[in-house]
């Protein structure tokens, strides 16, 4: 399944946005609040009219096709769930729509609630369901229509915190049994990175970079996407051409991989691919000695500053780079390190 | 495929370009997705007049054409046993202001003041009494809170005949009351303290208390008490405290239930009718008597255009000053 | 808020008096075992059984309870689908504001101006045929006249309550047209349509005005039944009627304001 969506929003709310989906996998736009991702979403649900542009579901033309004809179905952030419904009431109410007869229907709501984990709740009203239960039954009554694409807006928004890994994991082996095509959008980098198989970030209305997660994450395109994507300030840094294959960074000279098109530019070099030893070294390409600061336990491993000494920034305090390592490597607050940058890792953004 | 007229309005959508055309697609068949459907805003619109469309009529044939004629009326004669007589003619304007057969005659015009004067004094008491009602029950816990509430709303929807009918009653000539005036010199022995404006001003307050107390509520229950407390500290006069921290925080609630006291005050009938005399004959009861007794339509015609007018004014001024709180009408409780 | 001023309390405590003193006035002679007089002379409820032998009580009762059910059905559908009408559509915000203007303006004009006009009207209307003569039919027309707006009001706050996105969902659900106003639109709104419903029927049990201009020979209601009672002469037996009319759009009001509250 494709879709293909060419855009002007109103307002210039979207400028020219071209995207295309593959069948079968948890897609995600991922971008700030304004950028224009919920209006996108809203286009290919059919709650919004493109000034401009088509949209192509397996190759049929669905743009002029109003929302209640269109093989898609939408999770709202709010969830929208019918007040004056129960839920199955509220899980049926498409298939009843369509028309299907009641035994038909019967049989679909019991099985799709099932799968969510919500039998028994059929009888309740939405006014008497937690947050996670009611995000539940909108999922059960998006699914339970076997859309081509599942749509879901800020899916994980309204849930508290300590909910949403579980969530998380859920809807993933969710897509994996149904084998529907999500299209989520989300501000949250984390849910982005946790859930989707591709994803595009979006910025001002205008698509910043797409691909696999994994190639999006490992080489962000610019600064925006990096800083999205969830990288400090500590890890983009300067980069100045020296000649050859060299750059000079204020940590240390570096080769890249990939050499980027500027002589003078920044860098993004992700906490978890420095590579930090207790065996000091003497200083060179790629490699500066430091000394560790604000080491704290993430919950999976180690995050900490290294600063190298001397050597300030324009603030005043010590030139420093974000690290994370697992957390079996023993080092500790004050300990000299060796770092190491790998050529392979270095990101050099536009 | 054959093209459908949404693929013509759809063309028209996507290409509109103001800027080199110069003048764009007919708007009302511009395709959008309204609430989720997507339709047009012709198709929209008509949908929606054809449910509006029989109301509207009913209202504008029976009310508000009816309004327009009455002006018109105004003008017109009286016929010798009643009838109208389409001779247009300034005379029911001229009575009105007072020029009767017998030369000039402040009657009509006093009580047109009356009316003025009446209604307002009854705001103010009104007013008087709604701030501490209202105080005390938004002081009220939850529960009792409703409870005051529904106390006060009931009699807003009761019969007015009854209510006022009522009051005879109690200000009849053997009950307390009347006892007590007597006994103090106020009235006769046996006499009774109605009708009169003691007994207007009863049924009238005790009438139109509600209409002011539940929007004034509205304001009250969304006070913030702390401006008020800090006003405590500032001024240490009360009249300072209300005028400075009360006051502007209540506008809102206060000028809707001024103008749902005073027009239908201005207007009242039934009170005046039953508790008052010839001395406190209001613009309600003249009109009554043209169409009821003297069946001078053209006169009551008159009558009842002024009335309008003097709501209109009223409504202008309201409209003029409600620039805050865009609440409305009294109906917006439920 | 933590100092209570007596005072406060003690005017409130006035204002319920006077507002409730009439009712209890009607209601404490209705069940007093005396034609006449102050004094108390022992429970009785001869007065109110005595209303149901008086042929014109009867009467008057079936003329407006049969007006308070007919207007209040014909009201409630127009004044439903006149809210639907001008809040469930894209007009222009002049529109809007001309609509908000004329939605209102029945409520604010006094009534007995409406009274007149609808005189007026009938008056004309009787031009064209007989069946504008002053009765049932133009009782019924004059209070539905009134209802309207009112039923109106009520619903358009209620819809106004209820968000786009419910709608979305069910048009994001295949919902026709059709299939969402009946199991989206329609329920939803209903709470407020009741509730209009039952206030129309009150509206139309206790007006006075509008009827005393509107009615016919053969077509009193009861609150002009009992002004003219006021005029010719007060019984108990009225005030044992009044105090029922009393009661009976008290539990209504009270029965409409306790189901609004539990749908907040």
């Amino acid at each position: 399944m494709l879709d293909v969506v060419k855009s002007f929003g109103k307002q210039k709310v979207l400028n020219n946005v071209s995207l295309s989906v593959e069948p079968g996998e948890i897609f995600t736009i991922l971008g700030p609040s304004g950028c224009g991702k919920t209006t996108l979403l809203r286009i290919v649900a059919g709650l919004e009219l493109p000034d401009k542009g088509t949209i192509l579901l397996n190759a049929d033309d669905i743009t002029k096709r109003p929302a209640s004809r269109r093989p898609i179905n939408t999770v709202f952030q709010s969830y929208a769930l019918f007040p004056h419904l129960n839920v199955f009431d509220n899980v049926a109410f498409g298939l009843k729509a369509q028309g299907f007869a009641d035994d038909v229907i019967g049989g679909k709501v019991y099985d799709i609630l099932e799968i969510l984990q919500m039998t028994g709740l059929d009888k309740r009203r939405p006014h008497e369901l937690s947050g996670g239960q009611k995000q539940r039954v909108a999922l059960a009554r998006a699914l339970v229509n076997e859309p081509l694409v599942l749509l879901l807006d800020e899916p994980m928004s309204a849930l508290d915190a300590h909910l949403r890994t579980q969530v998380q994991d859920e809807l993933r082996s969710l897509q994996r049994r149904l084998g529907t095509t999500f299209v989520m959008v989300t501000h949250d980098q984390n849910e982005a990175k946790m859930l989707s198989n591709r994803l595009a970030v979006m910025n001002e209305g205008e698509i910043v970079q797409f691909g696999t997660t994994k190639d999006v994450f490992s080489t962000p395109k610019n600064k925006f996407v990096a800083e999205f994507l969830g990288a400090t300030k500590n890890n983009i840094i300067d980069a100045t051409y020296l000649g050859g294959n060299k750059y000079h960074t204020p940590f240390c000279d570096i080769e890249f991989a990939s050499k980027p098109s500027w002589e003078k530019g920044e860098i993004l070099i992700w906490p978890e691919r420095l590579q930090v030893s207790p065996e000091i070294g003497s200083d060179g390409t790629n490699y500066f000695t430091g000394e560790i600061r604000d080491l704290f336990y993430n919950g999976q491993g180690l995050d900490f500053m290294i600063a190298k000494e001397p050597g300030a920034s324009s603030k005043g305090t010590p030139l420093s780079v974000k690290a994370r390592t697992s957390s079996e490597m023993d080092i500790r607050n004050g300990q000299k390190v060796g770092v190491y940058f790998p050529p392979d890792d270095i990101v050099p953004l536009q | 495929m054959a093209e459908t007229k949404f693929d013509k309005d759809m063309a028209k959508t996507s290409s509109a370009e103001p800027d080199r055309d110069g003048v764009l697609a007919d708007a009302s068949d511009k395709i959008l997705v309204w609430r989720g459907e997507m339709t047009s805003f012709k198709s929209l619109r008509t949908r929606a007049l054809a449910l509006s469309a029989p109301p509207l009529v009913w209202l504008t044939v029976l009310l508000a054409i009816p309004c327009v004629l009455l002006v018109g009326l105004s003008f017109l004669t009286r016929g010798q046993y009643g009838e109208i007589v389409y001779v247009p003619t300034f005379e029911n304007i001229k009575r009105l202001a007072g020029f009767g057969l017998f030369g000039w005659n402040a009657n009509f015009v006093l009580i047109l003041l009356r009316s003025f004067v009446v209604a307002g004094i009854t705001t103010i008491l009104c007013i008087a009494l709604a701030y501490p009602l209202t105080f005390h029950i938004a002081t009220r816990p939850g529960r009792s809170r409703v409870f005051w509430l529904i106390l006060i709303i009931i009699p807003f929807w009761t019969n007015v005949v009854v209510r006022a009918y009522a009051w005879l009653l109690i200000l009849g000539p053997h009950m307390p009351p009347a006892r007590l005036a007597a006994w103090l010199g106020l009235i006769n022995e046996g006499g009774s303290l109605y009708p009169g404006s003691l007994a207007v001003y009863l049924g009238m307050v005790s009438t139109f208390l509600p209409f002011m107390a539940l929007p004034l509520y509205a304001s009250v229950e969304r006070l913030n008490w702390e401006i008020i407390e800090a006003a405590k500290d500032l001024y240490g006069q009360r009249l300072q405290i209300f005028t400075q921290a009360i006051l502007p925080q209540t506008r809102p609630g206060l000028a809707v239930g001024v103008i749902v006291t005073f027009v239908p005050a201005m207007a009242t009938f039934v009170i005046t009718d039953i508790l008052g005399g010839a001395k406190t004959m209001l613009i309600g009861n003249l009109i009554q008597q043209q169409f009821a007794q003297a069946w001078d339509w053209p006169f009551g015609a008159a009558l009842s255009s002024t009335l309008m007018l003097m709501t209109l004014i009223c409504l202008a001024i309201f409209k003029r000053r409600q620039d805050e709180d865009p609440q409305g009408s009294i109906l917006n409780r439920f | 808020m933590n100092h209570k001023r007596p005072i406060i309390a003690a005017t409130a405590f006035f204002s319920l008096i006077l507002l409730y003193l009439p009712a209890l006035a009607v209601g404490y002679f209705s069940i007093n075992n005396a034609r006449y007089g102050l004094a108390w002379r022992g429970f009785t409820l001869e007065w109110y059984t005595k209303l149901f032998h008086d042929q014109y009580i009867i009467e008057a009762t079936v003329n407006s309870l049969i007006l308070a059910l007919v207007s209040t059905a014909i009201s409630t559908i127009l004044g439903t689908a006149l809210a639907i009408g001008l809040y469930r559509a894209p007009w222009s915000p002049k529109t809007h504001r001309f609509f908000d203007l004329l939605i209102n303006l029945p409520v604010v004009v006094p009534d007995i101006i409406m009274a007149v006009a609808l005189a007026m009207a009938f008056r004309i209307l009787r031009l064209l045929s007989e069946a504008f003569e002053m009765g049932m039919l133009t009782l019924i027309i004059g209070h539905v006249t009134f209802q309207i707006s009112f039923v109106a009001l009520i619903v358009k706050s209620r819809l106004e309550s209820l968000g786009h996105e419910t709608d979305e969902a069910a048009m994001d659900l295949y919902a026709s047209r059709f299939f969402h106003f009946r199991r989206v639109t329609l329920p939803l709104i209903m709470p407020g349509v009741v509730a209009g419903g039952l206030l129309a029927f009150t509206l139309s049990i206790d007006d006075f005005i509008i009827s005393f201009f509107t009615h016919g020979p053969d077509s009193i209601t009861l609150p002009i039944y009992i002004y003219a009672s006021v005029k010719r002469g007060l019984t108990p037996e009225i005030h044992a009627l009044s105090t029922l009319l009393l009661i009976f759009t008290a539990v209504i009001v009270v029965i409409v304001e306790r189901a609004t509250r539990k749908n907040e």
